[in-house]
């Protein structure tokens, strides 16, 4: 249990057909194309994308398809993911809370959130005064913005090409909870926005991203074939390029 | 039973205890419905959604009701799982943000809940929100005058929509990247009414303050959206005939008064219309825009383009105007990007260009950097000829108009132009066959084009020697070695763009640098090889618009040889008819024309925005006063005779003023 991650690495080969415009310089053309993956969920790796690495080509020569203006490259490319794993637990910092959830935020930028159905209420308890949840006994810590937490992963949605986790506190309750407190920083319950003095920040980065450092990283091979018909140039212009790569 | 609940609400005195007890009523029954829904039973779920459905679509105020139906909603959100995609459907779909402020407030806060504790519903959040930014999308619906609070401005809707999208992508920090979609197909169509283009564009613009990712993609989506229209307006005008363009002229652009008849040609009595309409708010412009009954559907489809890119560029200089120095600084390098991925490949944009016109004329570096940029597309062999052409031309026009570049830089860059094309004639002139062929070498007549037309536009400052007035009779050292390059076997004089030959002949005379009539009025090319032009209504032509005054865009015949009456060669307009009649003249100097070049900074003739660019727009100045009369024999007697080089006029100097009447 303790070696497992929630990121992991994966070779993959990839056949991009890419626009003519890249016929000089394909490798232009290939990273435009994986830098539209990043921070992206991508259902066939099976996680978001965080970096990709080590592009190599794996043919000398791209095949241009009966009168298909692309070109196939294949391409060999080594994705760093950030897959959730379920029963896991992970840390996030608050960054909203409601009366019925916590929003959190997992390395600053992927959004979690723990259902109030899935909140230790012998513990928690939702304080309409202060606008957060609150411990009911003990320090009587509260749970507000900023505040970082871990908790444990029950669900991964992958809806809308957005990756949410769904957390809990129930699982493991020595394990979850409030690991720092947040400053109090009360938001404001009448948030007037009509009159546009909503003050809000965006959410102060995560900046301690801790890689859990195994060398066991998965390796899978995928496969996959990708349309890129997205370089449409459909402005009137001319472009005129040399029509042969060998 | 939720009719039950729901019905007695209507006949409750809402003392506030009975309120706090229907609230807790609707809780519990809702939090019911979903529960059994999970189990499988819907029916109550789909009595919550036909309740909903029901007050939003109900003529009596239904407000109270459904801002308790909000708050509800609000602390059960955690419910709001996949399975309830259509319950969240109908919500999303309630009109709130032209309600009054109480069931706004209630619903932005309902919004930021869902999206903070189910992220994925992000998208179509912020696809509806985008779609509220569109003008009169909020008020669409035929209902929503009923329920939506008179106070309630456009301006408002706006804010609101801001304020809420700028809550959510604070929640959700990776949202930006799914939003660029949603903005560009919220984008009005073209066709649509300037009034959309316009509101919507501002709206855009607002969005990068709060979301700087979205910078990038947004700006050049804007860049694509401007760049179409205008090049679907350069296309119309040129399928028109001179009558209409002339029509449109007068009552679209800004326009110095063109003088139709061809008899009068010199006699144009320009003033300038100073009538640079405010367009500080938006409102005004398009009320009392321009009426045109007597325009033909097609004229008036012109127009509104017209219109809307007047006005969609003067946003853009207004919002570059507004800029910190730091925000410009990221501004010029997007746009670089932008204009190396769109603007320079798109043939025949007259106006989106002037987007870099402008932002340069706020920092030398500015200036330089793009400069540089042009330049190294000129001298990079691997760069496709026809972007080293574009290149070229940009070069030269921009030289030759940005009156605020300095000196120095136009030195360094003609002395490069000039070496590369040196070079290129000692690399590449023993390779020229009995027949020149200038199509194969367009890049050199491209330089060669582009170094006459900037010594045209700035020989004064280059032929000045420190403060002794204008040095005769020599090439400014910038230039060495041009007379190698006129002279070369490539014959540039011959090939390159006739009005701009002459204009050059016309003033080395003068400065007694050089005598070139010679060269080119000596018809005997027969090596040169002929393309026997297809006189379409396509002319491939360099067009030098304000050498006779300005003009709309449009071709410009230099092949009036046999026409006397026209002395300045260069009249954009009228002569299309002649061509036509003189198709079957034998010697034609369009048939060693290149394939058509556009100097991209032409006057800038949109009414509205014009000011931006006026002050920092160098006119034409003409060479000389005797200028007046026909044909270039009497004009070449005359200039010898009279050797006439007035004080010329500072560049600032507006020439129509200055025109011999």
């Amino acid at each position: 249990m303790k070696n497992q991650t929630h990121f992991k690495q994966i070779v993959t080969r990839l056949v991009l057909k890419l626009s003519p415009c890249f016929i000089s310089e394909p490798r232009k053309g290939v990273e435009e194309y994986l830098k539209k993956l990043l921070m992206r969920y991508v259902p066939e790796f099976d996680g978001i994308v965080i970096s990709y690495t080590n592009i190599q080509f794996l043919q000398k020569n791209a095949e241009i398809l009966f009168d298909s203006p692309y070109f196939s490259v294949k391409v060999g490319v080594i994705f760093n993911l950030f897959s959730p794993k379920k029963n896991l637990e992970i840390v996030g910092k608050v960054n909203k809370v409601s009366a019925d959830h916590i929003g959190l935020l997992l390395y600053g930028v992927i959004n979690a959130s723990i259902p109030s159905d899935k909140i230790r209420k012998k513990n928690f308890k939702w304080d309409e005064n202060s606008f957060a949840w609150k411990e009911t006994f003990g320090e009587r810590r509260k749970i507000c913005n900023g505040c970082v937490m871990r908790f444990t992963i029950v669900d991964v949605l992958k809806a809308n090409d957005m990756l949410t986790v769904i957390g809990s506190l129930l699982e493991k309750p020595n394990d979850t909870g409030i690991i720092k407190e947040g400053e109090d920083e009360p938001e404001p319950m009448e948030m007037d926005i009509d009159e546009v003095k909503t003050n809000t920040t965006a959410p102060p980065k995560n900046n301690k991203i801790v890689w859990d450092d195994n060398d066991d990283d998965e390796e899978e091979e995928a496969e996959e074939e990708e349309e890129d018909d997205s370089n449409n140039n459909d402005s009137d212009a001319t472009e005129e390029s040399d029509d042969n790569e060998d | 039973m939720i009719e039950n609940s729901i019905k007695s609400t209507q006949f409750i005195e809402k003392s506030p205890t009975d309120k706090s007890l229907i609230k807790e009523t609707f809780l519990s029954t809702t939090q019911d419905a979903f529960n059994e829904a999970l189990k499988g039973n819907k029916s109550k779920l789909f009595s919550i959604i036909d309740e909903i459905s029901s007050l939003e679509s109900s003529d009596e105020d239904s407000k109270e009701q459904l801002i308790i139906w909000m708050e509800t909603f609000s602390k059960i959100v955690s419910n709001f799982t996949q399975e309830f995609q259509d319950l969240v459907g109908i919500i999303l779909d309630i009109n709130w943000v032209t309600r009054s402020s109480d069931f706004a407030i209630v619903y932005s806060q309902f919004l930021e809940n869902l999206v903070s504790a189910h992220a994925f519903y992000m998208f179509p959040v912020a696809e509806r929100l985008i779609n509220l930014l569109c003008w009169k999308k909020p008020y669409e619906n035929p209902r929503a005058k009923l329920v939506s609070d008179p106070s309630v401005t456009p301006k408002i809707v706006c804010d609101r929509v801001h304020a809420v999208l700028k809550r959510i992508i604070s929640l959700i920090p990776s949202g930006p990247s799914f939003l660029i979609n949603p903005i560009a197909e919220a984008f009005p169509d073209k066709f649509q009414d300037t009034k959309y283009q316009l509101w919507y564009l501002k709206n855009i613009l607002r969005m990068i303050e709060y979301i700087p990712v979205l910078k990038e993609p947004i700006l050049s989506l804007i860049v694509e959206k401007i760049i179409k229209i205008d090049v679907e307006i350069q296309v119309e005008i040129e399928d028109m005939d001179d009558q209409d363009i002339m029509d449109l002229q007068n009552l679209v652009f800004k326009m110095e008064k063109n003088d139709v008849d061809e008899n009068d040609l010199e006699e144009k009595h320009e003033e300038p219309i100073s009538n640079i309409l405010d367009f500080d708010d938006l409102n005004d412009n398009i009320e009392d825009g321009f009426l045109f009954d007597e325009l033909t559907e097609e004229d008036s489809n012109v127009k509104g383009m017209v219109e809307k890119l007047d006005g969609m560029l003067n946003i853009l200089f207004d919002y570059i105007l507004k800029l910190s120095n730091e925000e410009r600084d990221d501004m010029f390098e997007i746009l670089m990007e932008i204009f190396q991925k769109t603007i320079l490949p798109t043939h025949n944009s007259r106006y989106t260009q002037f987007l870099i016109f402008y932002l340069c004329s706020f920092s030398p570096v500015y200036v330089n950097n793009f400069v540089c940029l042009l330049a190294q597309k000129v001298l990079t062999p691997s760069v496709p000829s026809v972007i080293q052409v574009a290149s070229a031309a940009y070069i030269s026009s921009f030289i030759a108009r940005a009156k605020y570049m300095e000196i120095g830089p136009v030195k360094t860059m003609l002395q490069l132009l000039t070496r590369f094309s040196l070079n290129y004639i000692d690399q590449n002139e023993h390779r020229i066959g009995s027949v020149l062929n200038p199509k194969h070498y367009m890049i050199f007549y491209s330089v060669v084009e582009a170094i006459i037309l900037i010594f045209l536009y700035r020989w004064r400052s280059l032929m000045e020697t420190e403060g002794n007035g204008i040095t005769y009779g020599q090439l400014p050292p910038e230039l060495k070695g041009l007379d190698r390059i006129i002279q070369s076997r490539f014959n540039p004089l011959v090939v390159c763009n006739r009005g701009l030959v002459e204009e050059f002949a016309k003033l080395t005379h003068n400065l007694e640098i050089m005598y070139c009539y010679s060269i080119f009025e000596n018809k005997n090319y027969s090596f040169i090889k002929k393309h026997k032009s297809k006189k379409s209504s396509k002319r491939p032509k360099i067009k030098m618009h304000d050498l006779k005054g300005s003009d709309e865009d449009d071709e410009d015949d230099e092949d009036n040889d046999n026409n006397d009456d026209d002395s300045e060669d260069y009249d954009d307009e009228n002569e299309d008819t002649e061509e036509e009649e003189d198709d079957d003249d034998d010697e034609d100097e369009n048939e060693n024309e290149l394939p058509e070049t556009l100097l991209p900074f032409e006057p800038y003739q949109l009414k509205n925005s014009c000011h931006f660019i006026e002050n920092i727009y160098q006119n034409w100045t003409p060479i000389s006063n005797d200028e007046d009369d026909s044909d270039i024999e009497s004009d070449v007697t005359d200039n010898i005779l009279a050797m006439s080089i007035s004080p010329m006029a500072p560049p600032a100097f507006n020439w129509i003023n200055n025109y011999p009447a």
